[in-house]
């Protein structure tokens, strides 16, 4: 009840709200190009972040979030071209009932279900982070660096399939987080004489490069996307029989993205599909899905919308970041010098309530906005692609440049941008790379700090209650993983 | 190139550059500050994994069967080359920017990459180009209080 309390009295600072609304507007618009994911969209405004307050900078990162899950239905519908990957499942009804002449309708399905999905997400956020983060409370550096391998072994789930390759990019990350003075001796590391890298490698800058350098990169040899029709642009909402028959999906959608949210590294894509397979089976119109149901367009998109906030439950708490927009979401709490994690709720609890209320305006923002944003994103999305790239690398640069005024940044930026696209090439995921980079310093900081109070004695990290519970359960993960990469059971691939 | 290819190429790769990193780990010279573990401990040990998970990598792209179904996805030289001449355009913005200031510069950059990506209506190019360098000028220099190089040449 505090928490909501506090968040409430968040609101009363005029930046929030607009933080909410500016967020969303972005969100909906970057979701409604298709190859601009809610992450690169968070990526752009990153570095705008760094003069503002953190609670403003942080519920902007998170409105844009919220938004672009809508935004991404939008070409989703309408041209049959997902913006976003979550929105990907919205595209088999969706289009149907665009083909049907029925656009208007679901868009408004889907908007109306995002809108209960991340309410949805919202209240299971508040209850379960705060009791999470209370019971991490009680961490000795031990088990901090427990926490930390924890942290790392939900590297598997988020390897796409190849668990050494999702080793070797936390690898990579632990590498580039290494760079710069120790953090126990301040001998500096991997600096080779520069002055620049001696503060280490922001974590914003290998985001920025990673997420919107590469894309771009990629995106520049694309051919163009479809053109969408101006005459689709009238949004209808639900009327109450149809509430009542979109109420089944959505609450099926709610279920599956609060349990897929809260897993590192399944997020909003898998949730979709998982809910809209489900919504099916239990549908008393099996038969529609395929060919324009509106449950086929609630139960993806209200779990998607619920994945938004219920992934911010293992960053909030445990500090781990699930996916990729939450592993930039982090490097919003970074950049103000705020680490997420349990310390957060007793240094910084005014940001997390904040952040809260931030979300509850963000998500009423998305339904006023997405009521009248529909002609302006047709516009957008018939806009040539040459100018939209241009565009948005011109502004990568300049708020890069922004952050430091250093060239060497800039450099540093496009470096990672090719990088990226080596990653993408030979099929590494990105998403432990960040997770290495995010934790190195944790994991490291924690281990040696634990080895000089025990006297070097390794026994700290089992005889401390908490961390031998966290080294089991992140073993435990681990032996699944293994189970899974290694086991007997015949992947598709090798039965070919 | 298949997925098989691309993981054994990986693993070499990465497998060169663990070893560089570790006899760079090696080199790093502790403090009388440091504690038992070191300041090259750590990294040393990130090396030594990301070796042995290279050299896994490989094993497993030698030893897996690549299905006679499987695509063998060539790079594109087209793709490759627009790519490539970007991240030149990208390293010019940069080394330019203190010379010929954030106008110019941010309106170049533009310009060459919508190019680049296929813009041809020459009358829209020009005036996106004009407006993009003014725009964000006044974005970031007006609004953001941000100090835009305004560029050493015009003195």
């Amino acid at each position: 009840m505090d928490a909501w309390l506090q968040s409430f009295g968040q609101l009363a600072s005029g930046w929030v709200v607009i933080a909410a609304f500016a967020g969303v507007l972005w969100g909906i618009l970057g979701g409604a190009l298709p190859g601009i994911s809610p992450s690169i969209a968070m990526a752009l405004l990153l570095p705008f972040t760094v003069g503002m307050a953190p609670t403003t900078a942080l519920v902007l990162l998170a409105s844009v979030y919220v938004g672009a899950e809508y935004g991404g239905s939008i070409p989703a519908i309408l041209i049959r071209t997902p913006g976003t990957n979550s929105a990907a499942a919205t595209v088999v009804d969706g289009y149907a009932m665009a083909q049907q002449g029925r656009a208007g309708e679901a868009l408004g399905i889907s908007l109306m279900s995002g809108l209960i999905g991340g309410l949805f997400g919202l209240a299971v956020l508040v209850l379960a982070t705060e009791s999470l983060a209370r019971v991490a409370l009680a961490f000795t550096p031990a088990a901090y660096f427990s926490l930390g391998i924890l942290g790392l072994s939900v590297i598997a789930g988020l390897s796409g399939g190849s668990l050494l390759k999702g080793l070797i990019a936390a690898l990579l990350g632990l590498m580039i987080a290494f760079i710069g003075s120790d953090p126990v001796s301040g001998v500096p590391r991997f600096t080779y004489g520069s002055a620049d890298l001696l503060g280490g490698v922001k974590p914003i800058l290998v985001m920025v490069g990673l997420f919107a350098v590469t894309e771009m990169l990629v995106q520049i040899g694309e051919p163009a996307w479809a053109k969408a029709l101006k005459s689709q642009a009238r949004l209808k909402l639900p009327n109450w029989a149809m509430s009542k028959r979109l109420a089944r999906p959505q609450a099926i959608g709610a279920v599956i993205g609060t349990v897929e949210g809260v897993t590192p590294g399944a997020g909003g894509t898998i949730a979709a599909f998982m809910a809209y397979s489900e919504a099916r089976r239990w549908s008393r119109h099996p038969e529609e899905f395929g060919h324009g149901s509106p449950e086929g367009i609630a139960a993806p998109e209200s779990a998607n919308n619920v994945v938004t906030a219920t992934a911010l439950v293992p960053l909030l708490s445990l500090g781990i970041p699930g996916s990729n927009s939450a592993a930039i979401l982090l490097g919003g709490f970074l950049i103000h010098g705020l680490q997420p994690g349990p310390m957060l709720f007793v240094k910084a609890p005014e940001v997390v309530y904040g952040l809260y209320g931030g979300l509850l305006i963000a998500n009423l923002a998305m339904l006023l906005i997405g009521l009248v944003i529909l002609g302006p994103c047709i516009w957008l999305v018939n806009r040539p692609k040459p100018y939209l790239i241009a565009a948005i690398l011109a502004l990568v640069m300049s708020g890069v440049y922004a952050i430091h005024q250093s060239l060497f940044e800039l450099m540093l930026v496009i470096g990672v941008g090719v990088l990226g696209c080596f990653m993408r090439w030979v099929k590494l995921p990105v998403l432990p790379l960040v997770l290495g980079l995010v934790l190195g310093y944790l994991v490291e900081s924690n281990l040696r700090r634990s080895l000089v109070i025990s006297g070097g004695d390794p026994m700290i990290f089992f005889s401390d209650r908490v961390s031998l519970a966290l080294l089991c359960l992140a073993a435990l993960l681990t032996a699944y993983t293994l189970w899974k990469e290694f086991g007997p059971v015949t992947r598709p691939a090798d039965a070919a | 190139m298949n997925d098989a290819q691309r993981d054994r190429l990986l693993g070499i790769v990465g497998a060169a550059f663990a070893l560089a990193y570790i006899a760079q780990a090696r080199g790093i010279e502790d403090s009388l500050l440091a504690d038992a573990v070191g300041a090259g401990g750590v990294p040393q040990a990130a090396g030594i994994v990301m070796l042995l998970a290279s050299l896994a990598l490989v094993a497993k792209g030698l030893l897996r069967r690549t299905p006679a179904a499987e695509p063998s996805e060539a790079l594109s030289p087209r793709r490759l080359a627009i790519g490539a001449v970007l991240v030149l355009a990208l390293i010019g913005y940069v080394l330019l920017l203190p010379l010929l200031g954030g106008i110019v510069m941010v309106s170049a950059l533009v310009l060459v990459v919508a190019l680049l990506a296929g813009a041809r209506d020459r009358l829209a190019l020009a005036l996106f180009t004009a407006l993009a360098g003014v725009v964000l000028w006044a974005v970031f220099s007006l609004a953001l209080k941000v100090r835009v190089p305004s560029g050493s040449i015009w003195g």
